[in-house]
């Protein structure tokens, strides 16, 4: 289970739960999903670590309900998934923005579809162009900012439809390492304030440490969940200083370990 | 030990920075007056051995530009050229206007259903290809020699580039993209306003670009075969009385047509969709 520092308590949580039982999945006669088993707490940040191409994406389109499974079945808060939650929203690891809309009409998208009012769709994108600073930019479409800039629309545009869920799939894999870094330290302080349950899909160990309260760590396609690792690093949390404590070596050596012994040696060290 | 380095006043920057911007607005200027002088010279050029060229042949196999700017004084006087024009620009009207108002809610259905898809590919791909110039016959066999053929000529012409380009627009958006709209729980109408009609917005601008190219061939085309009217009439009626300058005139203003007209769809191609001459960028 996710564990909280005490010095952290949860009083209440916007997150909701997510399980899994017995899921598999298959493309054709690939076996990519095989029993995965795992149940998340609301408002867990849970990260999803395993070798390029192991099925962990898939894994999170399944809980996203943008791909059905063959067997088992997802349950977010308790209800079964059989098409693209309310409760979730994703981010994207190719940003997946419009390029024909302005970064604040990408913001708004989600609000839009749903059907909100122009002036509270107006005042939440506006908050959340401020969350992840991109407050400056509304007008700006995505080829006109960096990589780094479209990816925090990706996340303010999920975050702004409220989500108890938040997907994301490698978000930040095709950013710059100093801008990651920036990133990284951004969706912590956003995560610490709301704890929204959160699944980070990512083939970084250091990331998932910095970011998790809990690593599951996935094995070679068939992908299933081999090790659950607690991080019980306190938080507030920041990558330098997370990156310093002896407990940061520890969990890298033994998530090395466990990659390992899944044969993923090549695939983690990319 | 540190070495200082001095710094510049603010002053001293802005003056400096200043100074740059009118030596770069400088160099751009140089340079498009450089571009108008070397086009000037060429046109003087070209319209100096053609004045030349043209005085010295046969009036019945060439015309001096001065002799055609004289025509075309003519023309515009007596009113010829006005009435022609706006005959032309009717049936042209028509014929793309109906090109476009059909071509393409029919390319997205085609697109969406696979159905349809499979039961019209092959006649438009065909039709595509096909050199339609073949079939004015038929078309005038069906509907005479009046506005209406000639707008269904033209529009025969200019409808296939739309069709199939708007088709292959709405047939290449980004899986990922649908899938955003997915996740977002888009229904299937939000899909389509928000994602695909978006992303076939500069393969329908290309296609209307290619259509309009298309419809003045047609345009000129209909008028060769059909009934007295229109600038294409006037090119041939010229031709078979051997008044070859004034054979120039309707030719140079269907030239300037087709230049203003391909310039406008380029210029709506990159107004309509910004993003897309950025593509190597996302």
């Amino acid at each position: 289970m996710a564990t909280m520092p005490a010095e952290h308590p949860i009083e209440e949580t916007a997150g909701a739960s997510v399980e899994c039982h017995r899921v598999e999945k298959w493309f054709g006669e690939l076996n990519v999903l095989a029993d995965v088993e795992f149940s998340i707490e609301p408002g867990a940040f849970v990260s999803v670590l395993g070798p390029s191409g192991c099925g962990k994406t898939t894994l999170m389109r399944a809980i996203g309900g943008l791909v059905p499974i063959d067997e088992g079945e997802i349950l977010i808060n308790g209800g079964r998934v059989s098409g693209p939650p309310k409760e979730a929203a994703i981010v994207f690891q190719q940003f997946g923005l419009m390029p024909w809309k302005t970064i604040y009409d990408n913001v708004a998208f989600g609000l839009r579809v749903a059907g909100l009012g122009k002036k509270e769709t107006e005042a939440r994108v506006r908050h959340f162009l401020d969350l992840v600073h991109l407050t400056g930019f509304e007008g700006s479409f995505p080829y006109q900012v960096s990589g780094g800039m479209q990816q925090r629309a990706g996340l303010a545009r999920a975050l702004a439809v409220e989500p108890q869920l938040l997907l994301m799939d490698e978000p930040f894999a095709s950013v710059d390492a100093m801008t990651r870094e920036v990133l990284h330290d951004e969706l912590l302080g956003i995560w610490e304030r709301d704890r929204r349950t959160v699944v980070f899909i990512t083939h970084s160990i250091d990331e998932a440490i910095v970011l998790s309260d809990e690593i599951f760590v996935m094995s070679r396609s068939p992908a299933t969940v081999v090790a659950r690792i607690p991080v019980e690093i306190p938080r507030p949390r920041r990558e330098r200083t997370v990156r310093g404590l002896p407990q940061f070596t520890e969990l890298r050596e033994r998530c090395w370990d466990l990659l390992e012994h899944g044969g993923a040696e090549e695939a983690a060290r990319s | 030990m540190t070495t200082t380095i001095p710094t510049l006043h603010a002053a001293d920057t802005e003056r400096k920075r200043l100074a740059h911007r009118r030596r770069l607005r400088g160099a751009k200027r140089r340079r498009r007056v450089a571009m108008w002088a070397v086009r000037l010279a060429s046109l003087a050029i070209v319209l100096g051995v053609w004045q030349w060229y043209g005085s010295s042949v046969n009036p019945i196999l060439f015309a001096p530009p001065t002799k055609i700017a004289h025509e075309f004084g003519v023309l515009i006087s007596d009113g010829a050229l006005g009435k022609a024009l706006v005959q032309s620009l009717t049936v042209f009207g028509i014929g793309l206007g109906a090109a476009i108002v059909l071509g393409i809610p029919l390319a997205l259905v085609w697109a969406r259903y696979q159905i349809v898809d499979w039961a019209i590919q092959g006649y438009v791909n065909a039709l595509y290809a096909t050199p339609l110039v073949a079939l004015v016959p038929l078309l005038i066999l069906w509907f005479g020699f009046g506005v209406e053929a000639k707008s269904i000529i033209i529009f025969s012409f200019a409808v296939f580039p739309i069709l199939i380009n708007t088709y292959q627009g709405a047939r290449s958006v980004d899986p990922g993209l649908v899938e955003v709209a997915g996740s977002f729980r888009c229904s299937e109408l939000q899909t389509w306003r928000h994602v695909i009609l978006p992303s076939s917005v500069p393969f329908i601008a290309a296609g209307l670009n290619i259509g309009v190219g298309r419809a003045l061939v047609g345009m000129i085309i209909a008028e060769f075969y059909t009934s007295a009217s229109g600038l294409g009439y006037m090119v041939l009626l010229a031709s078979n009385t051997f008044q070859t300058a004034k054979m120039f005139v309707p030719i140079l203003v269907v030239m300037a047509l087709g230049v203003c007209l391909l310039g406008a769809t380029r210029t709506l191609k990159r107004k309509v969709s910004p993003w897309s001459e950025q593509e190597g960028r996302l």
